[in-house]
């Protein structure tokens, strides 16, 4: 079996998300799916892909190992976040090729399963405190056992950031936050509350608003600072009594190291869509079991990434929690006729060959969009831009 | 749609129905601990244990961890290995990890024959044709050693490995009152090294193996009048208990350390890999916990430029096992392979991994592509326990072998 074309769908769906899957072919008529993790970036990918493409065309879809390998390091600089997200994209799609070829689950070529289901965390949101509390209840009504939302903007609303210039004044911030935990959790005692810091603070300002917050026992405080220098997770470690999680915007392990092996985080936070694919993120989170550190796979994505990283949860020992911002098969059905599956807070890989999620070619094909885009911007009250 | 655990097709579901143990002899005597699982689509697996003269009590390991596996999917093989690992609270010994081990490696050679592919592809692929592999080279005399290593070379091997000399009077001593003097034996060493440099030229590579029979004071001084000759490697240069003491070596020694053949599991490795005081990982994947722990440490050795040298005194199983990993893994620096594959045990083994030119490689056959002859290991069951040889100070003090 040979790869015979790889092609890249940057589309949107009928409510007008958008997603950057790829589609590996092959000469046996089998093909598989991939996702970038920065879509954003969506025209330097695809770009990269089609580079890419030169050294995995022709292939054996079975030599994952050996094709990552090239794709990271075949042109002397290590590959950098746009390239990482082309080969996780690409490395993902050889995996469903590989499960498909054999007939059966990823999962299954992972080592697994390990678990029948995997606990999932949602989004929930709401521009005042009741409206947080109101979609928190709704969430846990429908079975989820975790919510999830971040650093609250402090104007004009705490999500109301449509117009894409938002306020983010950090102590104000902090203050609500504290607020919004504390209401959520008199709402909803059992519930586990995943707070994202979103990288909105400095390593001063989130020390101080952790101890405040350290009452309300959340599940884990995630991105506390920004990502570009690990080692600062040294400070973090010592002065926050909360469980941390971080990751999502690293490429390969080589980021992890130094987190992992000095236990400065508590959960890897590793997205499959940019961190180089199944391949890369299971080297990761078998050294993390090394650590009794779980992995909380990042998935803010579409139908294929949340495939991947339940795949990737089944069959993994080190699992503290799976993202998933909405139920699957709730969204995307016209691009996505076939995702994974969801009940009662726990998402599972249905027993099928490959990722267990499928495309419509004709539907992406008539719903191309220009991926190419910005998240929405955060400015400080004297106009200072500060991150999202 | 229902979970994966109540939703597999009866027709796709394989189910270990048994697991035997088989301490045996080859026709020239040299003993084995091989462990086979059945299913019940009448595919079968084999593994190896790594301390075969503790194989009574691995035997009974193996019985013990049966009970876990007997109607599972061979496929599971890291929920079968957490189960044996930690699913008696205690965490495995190297008494369960043989025995982990064996199972683990022969379920990969199940999962390889059910889907008709060689266990490397299921490890990620080939990223190699073939993996270059040293040889045991021997001499009871300096003469013999150097002989013995010049005809290593004609035969097409590119290394050649020997261990620290003994001091009785014969390097290599085959009786049980052997002799390892410290100072003598560095000092053989080294002569033996500068006389087999000489003989081979510079272009074949030296692995010296200390064989933990040194402390770390008289390696680090040996280590030093060794340097000159350029040896590829310096192996287990003092015991293997405490792996802290890997940093002083590391700051004593400008050779390339090699160590890691007696840890079951990951975790001794951590400390090593993580403050690169070793350079070559010696994993014995017989003992180690098999190929699903073995991997997990190669892959992590990529993250530190830390290359794998696997640990392969054993049969034939032991060898594709460490084959079918090498293929598949970026970071391997030499293979260990005592005897050209397909020339001992083939009583056993009627068919074997293949080896050319002083490179070893798996054929493209469904799992670990060997083959064993059950019959024959059924007529050759032996008692597996034993001891290794003894070696003693000129003080009457027992050393390490």
């Amino acid at each position: 079996m040979k790869v015979s074309a790889i092609k890249s769908y940057p589309v949107q769906d009928g409510d007008g998300r958008g997603y950057f899957i790829v589609k590996v072919e092959t000469d046996a008529g089998i093909y598989g799916l991939g996702e970038i993790g920065i879509r954003n970036w969506g025209n330097a990918i695809e770009t990269a892909i089609a580079h890419l493409s030169e050294v995995v065309i022709g292939q054996d879809p079975w030599s994952t190992e050996k094709l990552w390998q090239k794709m990271f390091r075949a042109n002397f600089f290590p590959a950098d976040t746009v390239y990482g997200c082309a080969i996780s994209a690409i490395d993902i799609a050889l995996w469903d090729i590989k499960g498909k070829s054999v007939d059966m689950p990823v999962y299954k070529l992972l080592g697994g399963p390990v678990r029948d289901k995997v606990v999932c965390y949602p989004h929930v949101n709401g521009n005042t405190l009741q409206e947080l509390i109101d979609d928190c209840k709704a969430h846990v009504d429908r079975g989820w056992k975790f919510v999830r939302w971040h650093q609250p903007q402090t104007l004009p609303g705490l999500y109301n950031d449509i117009d894409g210039h938002g306020i983010l004044e950090p102590r104000e911030s902090m203050k609500l936050a504290v607020e919004q935990i504390g209401g959520v959790r008199a709402a909803l005692p059992d519930v586990e509350i995943c707070f994202d810091v979103h990288t909105r603070l400095d390593t001063t300002h989130v020390i101080e608003m952790c101890r405040d917050l350290e009452e309300f026992k959340p599940f884990f405080i995630e991105d506390p600072i920004r990502s570009e220098n690990p080692a600062s997770y040294r400070k973090i470690m010592d002065k926050i009594n909360l469980p941390i999680a971080a990751g999502e915007q690293w490429v390969s392990k080589w980021p992890f190291r130094e987190v992992i092996e000095n236990e400065t985080i508590d959960y890897a936070r590793i997205d499959l869509c940019i961190v180089g694919g199944i391949t890369e993120a299971l080297k990761i989170t078998h050294w993390a079991e090394t650590h009794y550190i779980d992995i909380v796979p990042h998935n803010p994505l579409g139908p294929v990434s949340a495939a991947a990283c339940v795949n990737l949860c089944m069959a993994s020992t080190n699992v503290g929690v799976q993202e998933m911002p909405r139920q699957p098969g709730t969204f995307a059905n016209d691009l996505f006729p076939q995702q994974i599956e969801w009940e009662d807070g726990y998402a599972w890989v249905p027993d099928a060959p490959g990722l267990g999620v499928d495309f419509d070619e004709s539907v992406a094909e008539s719903n191309r969009v220009d991926p190419r885009g910005w998240v929405s911007q955060l400015r400080r009250n004297d106009g200072a831009f500060t991150n999202w | 749609m229902p979970r994966p655990s109540s939703n597999q097709p009866e027709s796709r579901i394989l189910k270990i129905t048994g697991l035997k143990s088989f301490p045996v002899a080859d026709a020239e005597g040299n003993k084995y601990f091989f462990v086979k699982v059945y299913t019940d689509a009448g595919i079968d697996g084999i593994g190896e244990a790594g301390i075969r003269i503790w194989g009574n009590a691995i035997g009974k390991a193996v019985e013990h961890l049966s009970e876990i596996l007997i109607g599972e999917n061979p496929w599971s093989t890291e929920r079968h290995w957490q189960k044996m690992f930690r699913g008696n609270f205690f965490p495995a010994d190297k008494v369960y990890m043989c025995a982990i081990s064996a199972i683990d490696i022969a379920l990969w050679d199940i999962k390889g024959k059910s889907v008709d592919m060689p266990v490397y592809k299921l490890l990620g692929g080939p990223v190699r044709d073939k993996v270059v592999c040293y040889p045991h080279t021997q001499g009871k005399t300096l003469v013999g050693l150097v002989d013995n290593c010049k005809q290593a070379v004609d035969d097409g091997w590119k290394f050649v490995r020997w261990g620290q000399p003994e001091t009785h009077g014969e390097l290599e001593y085959s009786g049980d009152a052997g002799r390892l003097e410290p100072l003598k034996s560095m000092r053989l060493a080294v002569e033996q090294m500068g006389a087999v440099r000489d003989a081979v030229g510079p272009d074949i590579s030296i692995c010296f193996d200390v064989h933990t029979r040194l402390d770390t004071r008289h390696t680090i001084e040996m280590c030093r009048d060794l340097e000159s000759f350029k040896p590829f490697f310096i192996e287990d240069p003092i015991r293997s208990e405490n792996p802290a003491s890997y940093r002083k070596i590391a700051a004593n020694i400008n050779l390339p350390i090699a160590a890691g053949e007696q840890w079951a599991s990951k975790w001794p490795f951590r400390e090593v890999i993580e403050q690169e005081t070793i350079d070559y990982a010696r994993i014995d994947l017989c003992i180690v916990g098999g190929i699903t722990e073995a991997l997990k440490i190669t892959h992590w050795a990529e993250t530190h430029y830390i290359d794998i040298v696997p640990h392969n005194p054993l049969g034939p199983v032991s060898a594709a096992a460490c084959v079918s990993l090498t293929m598949a893994s970026t970071n391997v620096g030499v293979q260990e392979m005592p005897k050209r594959p397909g020339t001992f045990a083939t009583d056993l083994f009627p068919q074997q991994i293949g080896w050319e030119d002083g490179y070893a490689f798996c054929h493209d056959a469904p799992g670990l592509g060997i083959v064993f002859d059950e019959d024959a290991a059924e007529a050759n069951r032996v008692d597996p326990q034993g001891w290794v040889p003894q070696l003693y100070r000129d003080d009457g003090a027992q050393t390490n072998w």
